[in-house]
């Protein structure tokens, strides 16, 4: 059988036409990384001057010329190969075109017939696909996330435009709106290994959402100007505090709300993460039912000395939260 | 030298009760007013506890002498150095008692952090306080 194979080869050798000389050795312009974009046992050659390998089930399995030269247009070359893998022995025919890419017949072990793979020099678009597991340089968002005070599921076309969007573009545009409200400070997560999240520090707010003159000061603030009128006050009077979270989600997955929030919790997610989304991150496509959730965490406490606790029930709106932190005007938060 | 002058024990130590009774009721009215109006919102027993006793081991003593007193000895003059010094050792506590609740506005500190670090001062101000009222209670004729 294996010898009725190598008769078909060398026969589909000698139906190309040509009558100049062929390699006996695999010739220069061969040398080099070859990958084929095809799901195939065979997924890379490694030709070398006078060697030749093939990546074989993720391992390197070296081949030995079995051909004789043919006659062959002088812009067309072809050797045959012989490789012995683990699975068996595989045959192969590598003809070079004038294009630069290599047509590959091959008899595989397991495999019924020939199979015809094309070979092409390795180029961005030829990549590997990215990788299926979670992105190892990217830490992961806990997924349930906190219990949030709000969530807001962003309209189609802030963040989200379309189906498909590359990750990368989608942060780019968050982080512009980061930008607009003045939010320098933010920690980035993958969410699984087709999302991110993002999470911007912990702000002092205002009642009405709006960031308070001290916005990144969490403890107990001097007031700036002092009246007689705010002396009273603040003898007699507690001085209350709000604060907030926002964290970002753009996944397809389902979110759902895990254990309430505390501000440590949150103080530690907006400083553990990464500065920027990786560029293998920035490549992966957003997949069908994506879309940007903002999540949204309020704390009070009623005075100085009160630990802040996680508002259940806010007096604003998410859309408000957004707004009132400069992300974006209200009226493109609700549609 | 010793001094007498005309003030009898009686009128030095209802002096001195008054001060003391005047100063922690207006430190305490002070309080009263941030409890109802919710300055210590969950923490108003702790600012209680730092009140009582801060005033009240004192104010206790020079209360009980002013009563405890016999009528004779009541009659009997006072060196008034040791009046003037337990008088003016004593206003400066009260004085610093209220200015720590009054500089609180002003500080960085919230007021719970303040109250707790004000022992610091607090204390041997008190100590200076307590050696001039006993000082002037253990000078002949005080009691």
């Amino acid at each position: 059988m294996l010898a009725l194979l190598r008769l078909l080869l060398a026969g589909i050798l000698l139906l190309l036409p040509g009558n100049s000389a062929v390699v006996a050795q695999p010739r220069p312009s061969w040398e080099g990384i070859w990958v084929t974009g095809r799901q195939t046992p065979i997924d890379r050659l490694d030709i070398g001057e006078a060697t030749i390998h093939i990546g074989w089930k993720k391992a390197r399995v070296a081949c030995t010329e079995t051909s004789s030269t043919r006659n062959l247009p002088p812009t067309i070359r072809s050797a045959t190969f012989e490789c012995v893998t683990s699975d068996g022995p595989l045959l192969l025919s590598v003809t070079g075109t004038p294009e630069p890419l290599l047509l590959v017949h091959a008899v595989v072990p397991g495999m019924p017939g020939i199979q015809t793979l094309v070979f092409t020099r390795p180029t961005a678009a030829s990549k590997p696909p990215p990788k299926t597991g979670p992105p190892t340089a990217l830490p992961q968002f806990p997924m349930p996330p906190p219990q949030w005070t709000l969530r807001n599921v962003l309209p189609r076309g802030l963040v989200v435009t379309r189906d498909g969007e590359p990750l990368g573009e989608i942060f780019d545009r968050l982080r512009q709106a980061l930008g607009r409200a003045q939010i320098a400070d933010f920690s980035v997560y993958g969410v699984e290994n087709d999302g991110f999240a993002v999470v911007a520090r912990m702000e002092s707010i205002a009642d009405d959402g709006r960031p308070a003159a001290e916005r990144w000061t969490l403890g107990a603030v001097r007031p700036a100007v002092f009246s007689i009128g705010d002396y009273l006050k603040a003898l007699f009077t507690a001085r209350p505090g709000r604060y907030r979270v926002i964290a970002f989600l753009v996944t397809a997955r389902t979110v759902t709300a895990g254990e309430p929030a505390d501000k440590e919790t949150l103080n530690r997610l907006w400083r553990g993460g990464a500065g920027d989304l990786p560029d293998d991150v920035r490549h992966v496509a957003l997949p069908p039912s994506g879309r940007c959730e903002a999540l949204v965490y309020e704390f009070f406490r009623a005075t100085d000395d009160d630990a802040p606790v996680q508002v259940v029930d806010s007096r604003l709106t998410g859309p408000q939260h957004l707004a009132g932190a400069g992300l974006w005007p209200i009226e493109r938060l609700v549609p | 030298m010793s001094q007498r002058d005309s003030m009898t024990v009686a009128e030095a130590q209802g002096r001195l009760a008054t001060l003391w009774i005047g100063g922690a009721a207006a430190v305490g009215a002070l309080l009263l007013a941030q409890t109802v109006l919710g300055k210590y919102g969950g923490q108003t027993e702790k600012a209680w506890s730092w009140f009582a006793p801060t005033v009240f081991p004192m104010l206790t003593i020079i209360v009980t002498a002013w009563f405890g007193t016999g009528d004779a000895a009541r009659q009997q003059p006072v060196e008034s150095r040791h009046f003037h010094m337990a008088f003016a050792l004593s206003l400066v506590y009260l004085a610093v008692v209220a200015g720590t609740l009054l500089v609180q506005p002003f500080s960085a500190w919230t007021p719970m952090e303040l109250l707790a670090m004000s022992h610091a001062w607090l204390g041997p101000t008190q100590g200076l306080a307590g050696i001039g009222v006993g000082r002037f209670f253990a000078s002949k004729g005080a009691t």
